[in-house]
């Protein structure tokens, strides 16, 4: 069931309406069947693999309680947990380098591949929610949870099941103990923030898809600007898509008296990689920096120890992502990006230490940012072309020309999306733009929108529900696109 | 004091909410009001309101697709019969749409006869990249245009949530939503279809449901009160060449269609209403060129067989009582009867549906290739069967003369293009194939040579790419 259907349109009521007609104290009973039933529209089959997922951190955290940190289920959690997750995620990517390592061999290995493995949606996220969990409770950060129902919910709660934001226990958990009152001011804002969701969702990732698809699908035949062209847009589809996902994930948990945590806070107007990664994918980067980065030590044993460790950490990070070199190219190059501006950063400081640049001026800051984007969307060529060599074509294809007129004989609207709808989708962009400026200086944008007068509210209401319903991506001429995390 | 401040306050903040949802359906409506497209939804609005005020009562109807509403003329039947015959049709309708409008019908009226047209391009699949989907599935349009007009109750409800799955639901239930594309037609700002939809509703015919500016087709139909679709059109000589696209030895009737005729039998059945299945006589060239007709009419007859409902296939008419009626003079185009043609067919309808079942088949042929067979030799027209690249760089386009005793005839074939000198077709083969190269405008003129007698048959048939 995706966020962007019907079929989640119509669950999403039925869920909040019984939710609060029922009594309190089995709320979350009603909470755990509507996410199992969320899940089991994908594959009924893989509700086996969450429930075992559930059993296993739900028994093992008892165990390390009631132990006193026993390593051996730590550790044998681990094995379990992690097996699973590289089993279904890494076993195809596997293969192929054992194909790949015994033909060398001349050893016919071709029916390795015969191995048919669907990878589970949302495999990465409940198992790093889970292991978290564990962790927590084995640092004694967080107290096991007894009530087994409880401990599925917060492993399967289906806003935030299948792509994050990754929840930690101490959010979560706590939470699913509270008695929710039906609120006006909850709902509101719950509905508010389905809508712009959908919005991001339909109206802007999914039409610069078509860009995007157009142009990486058929690399061969595009150079120069048009594969700048797409880069951008895939660089504001991806993150349409998932931030799409997980406002619409706050927004339905919020229905619920749920507060889940800010999966991104305006990650574009970054004026630093370093800035970048702690404003995209919050859940995922304060997961890896909590449970990896801080384990392996950190920044606190030297430079050239911190620069290995966020090497490691984005390398996995980039793996998880999705089991190919290209991904983990990805995460390696972020990293190196990251080490660049240090380097950057300490050469100034050493070569014109009387210099020291105006960070609060206009221009810095618009440079910054734009250099920051500008290296990003480079990045993002790895994640979208398919892996490494055609990421390399399409590099290769994007500085062999330069083609500045497809801009003015409308060869720009040939992508795939034309004029009418590619100034729809600018305009779009645009509002999201503004929205962003507004979190990027910290201010609450829902707070601020419902501060505004009646009419005003009023007419961006009307103009949300009515761009969705004529602009949106959705029905009979569209392809609906699954959001790109699911895979992951 | 307490409990009514805070009924005040609860109250005051539902008001900006209800403000919201009136506003949002009144948008809704104005958008339904400027992107509804009356060029094919004008009839299903009409019709809907002919059926609801329909004065005389309704007792037999007809249903099906546009065959009924040309073919069936329910004036003929109610003067023959002395019943109350009404056509409940609309273009194309499948059998969802059939079941439902059936239901309609007995909610409005009571009805005692129903007569169900079982035309073979609503029943079998369609074709969509070597895959068959069935017509309920593939021909959605056919029946949400059919819903937005109904009066609202369960049926209409249920009538749209059968149409498609729930992914389609903004489009079954919002009708602007499935024309919000065109506001952007061939890339620019389509203001002058929105200018038209709007001029054309606020004109009198419109708002008092009668013709309107938009003609249903070529502007010489008209949509009666009783559901006939009355023309004066005649099928020209631009008709008898077809492109032949549906070969039912290979396209089936699906299974979501055959579930809705066992719950149209089985409504009848609990209802008393007495079932027929009929399917309207098409002219041969369109019925030969479905490659094996009797595979399809076998489908339907076992399917009549098991639920026990009588059957007239008049497409396997004898030749005698069709040879009147499928005439050119009589016919829109090889598929669909005019005014004349559907007096004829009507008259021969009742004939056979008011005769004992075993006096009705002898107006029958047991088989398609029977009727065929049995019909004096005759050259019903041309099918363009393929194009293929010629030396030139341009195409040519391979006909074939369609006959039913092709060995009968010997052929002449003069190729007459537009603005240059006639030739005679070269390549031409016993069965009546030949290929010219397809460019521009022309006539082909066949002269047919009856073997037997001598008799000459002339088909003068244009052409264009």
């Amino acid at each position: 069931m995706l966020f962007n259907s019907i079929h989640f349109l119509l669950f999403l009521p039925i869920v909040v309406i019984v939710f609060y007609c029922l009594p309190a104290k089995v709320r979350y009973l009603w909470l755990l069947a509507a996410s199992y039933y969320f899940y089991a529209q994908w594959n009924p089959v893989y509700l086996l693999l969450i429930l075992g997922c559930t059993v296993v951190t739900y028994v093992s955290a008892l165990l390390i309680e009631s132990r006193s940190r026993s390593k051996a289920v730590m550790a044998g959690t681990l094995i379990i947990t992690l097996g699973a997750l590289c089993y279904y995620k890494y076993t195809p990517m596997l293969l192929h380098l054992a194909e790949t390592v015994l033909s060398w061999f001349r050893i016919d290995a071709s029916r390795l591949q015969t191995m048919d493995i669907l990878l589970p949606v949302g495999i990465s996220f409940f198992t790093l929610q889970s292991i978290g969990y564990v962790i927590d409770v084995w640092r004694g950060d967080t107290k096991a949870e007894y009530n087994f129902f409880r401990f599925a919910l917060f492993v399967s709660f289906f806003p935030q099941l299948v792509a994050g934001p990754i929840e930690r226990s101490k959010n979560l958990l706590s939470q699913l103990y509270s008695v929710q009152k039906l609120s006006y001011e909850n709902i509101r804002r719950g509905l508010l923030l389905v809508g712009y969701g959908l919005f991001l969702k339909v109206v802007i990732a999914d039409r610069a898809a078509m860009i995007v698809n157009t142009v990486f699908e058929g690399l061969s035949e595009y150079t120069g600007l048009y594969v700048a062209i797409a880069a951008f847009f895939f660089a504001i589809q991806i993150y349409c898509d998932f931030y799409g996902y997980s406002v619409i994930a706050k927004g339905s948990a919020l229905m619920l008296g749920i507060r889940l945590m800010d999966n991104f806070n305006a990650p574009y107007f970054s004026q630093s990689i370093k800035e970048y990664w702690s404003r995209w994918h919050i859940s995922l980067s304060t997961w890896f920096r909590d449970y990896l980065y801080i384990p392996l030590g950190g920044n606190r044993k030297g430079k050239r120890r911190t620069q290995l460790n966020r090497l490691i950490v984005f390398a996995v990070s980039g793996l998880w992502h999705g089991a190919a070199l290209s991904y983990m190219a990805w995460g390696i190059l972020n990293a190196l990006f990251q080490t660049g501006e240090d380097i950057c950063k300490w050469l100034g400081a050493k070569w014109f230490p009387n210099r020291v640049p105006d960070k609060n001026r206009f221009s810095s800051r618009l440079f910054a940012t734009l250099r920051s984007f500008i290296l990003f969307d480079l990045a993002w060529i790895l994640f979208r072309a398919g892996g490494i060599r055609p990421a390399l074509l399409a590099f290769r294809s994007m500085f062999s020309t330069f083609n500045p007129f497809i801009f003015f004989d409308g060869s720009v609207f040939t992508l795939g999306v034309d004029k009418n709808y590619m100034a729809i989708l600018m305009v779009s962009i645009l509002i999201l733009a503004i929205v962003d400026i507004q979190k990027y200086k910290g201010i609450d944008v829902v707070d601020r929108f419902f501060a505004q007068s009646p009419a005003f509210r009023l007419i961006a209401e009307l103009s949300l529900v009515f761009g969705i319903a004529l602009f949106g991506c959705y029905g009979e001429m569209y392809d609906v696109q699954q959001f790109i995390y699911f895979q992951f | 004091m307490m409990c009514s401040n805070s009924f005040t306050s609860s109250f005051k903040k539902f008001i900006p909410v209800l403000i919201l949802v009136i506003l949002i359906i009144t948008v809704g409506k104005c958008l339904n009001y400027v992107y509804l497209d009356d060029y094919i939804d004008g009839s299903a609005r009409n019709f809907w309101h002919n059926f609801y005020h329909y004065d005389r009562g309704i007792d037999s109807i007809c249903i099906g697709s546009s065959h009924v509403q040309c073919d069936v003329d329910p004036q003929v039947l109610t003067d023959l019969s002395g019943r109350e015959f009404y056509d409940m049709s609309t273009s194309a309708l499948p059998q969802n749409g059939c079941y439902y409008l059936l239901r309609e019908a007995c909610r409005e009226y009571d009805i005692k006869h129903v007569y169900l047209e079982m035309f073979y391009a609503v029943n079998i699949c369609s074709e969509e990249d070597g895959t068959y989907v069935d017509r309920i599935e593939s021909g959605r349009n056919f029946n949400w245009r059919n819903t937005d007009y109904m009066k609202p109750s369960l049926n209409r409800l249920l009538y749209k949530l059968s149409i498609g799955p729930v992914e389609n639901y903004p489009e079954i239930f919002v009708p602007f939503i499935r024309y919000r594309s065109q506001l952007f037609d061939d890339g620019h700002f389509n203001y002058e279809l929105i200018r038209h939809a709007m001029r054309a509703k606020r004109d009198p015919s419109y708002l008092n449901y009668g013709e309107t500016d938009m003609p249903l087709r070529d502007g010489e139909m008209r949509l009666l009160k009783n559901g006939f679709q009355d023309s004066t059109i005649t099928c020209g000589p631009d008709k008898f060449t077809l492109y032949p696209n549906v070969d039912l030895t290979r396209r089936k009737i699906g299974d979501t269609t055959k579930k809705y005729i066992e719950k149209i039998a089985s409504f009848c059945k609990r209802n008393d209403i007495e079932l027929t299945f009929f399917i309207s006589p098409m002219h041969r060239l369109q019925t030969m060129s479905t490659v094996d007709y009797d595979a399809y009419h076998a489908q339907v007859a076992e399917l009549a067989a098991e639920l026990d409902v009588p059957f007239y296939d008049f497409n396997l008419a004898r030749e005698e009582y069709l040879r009147e009626i499928i005439r050119p003079e009589n016919m829109i185009d090889p598929e669909h009867f005019n005014r004349y043609g559907a007096e004829k067919f009507s008259t021969l309808f009742w004939q056979v549906i008011s005769s004992d079942p075993a006096e009705a088949r002898n107006y029958f042929y047991n088989s398609f290739s029977e009727a065929l067979e049995q019909s004096e030799p005759e050259v019903y027209g041309l099918w363009g069967l393929d194009f293929v690249e010629n030396q030139d760089g341009g195409y040519d386009r391979i006909n074939r003369i369609v006959s039913n005793h092709p060995e009968a005839f010997s052929y002449d074939v003069t190729i007459l293009p537009d603005g240059i000198e006639a030739y005679a077709a070269e390549d031409l083969s016993a069965e009546g194939t030949f290929s010219f190269p397809l460019n521009g405008t022309g006539t082909i003129l066949i002269k047919a040579q009856n073997k037997e007698n001598g008799s000459i048959r002339e088909l003068e048939l244009p052409y264009k790419p």
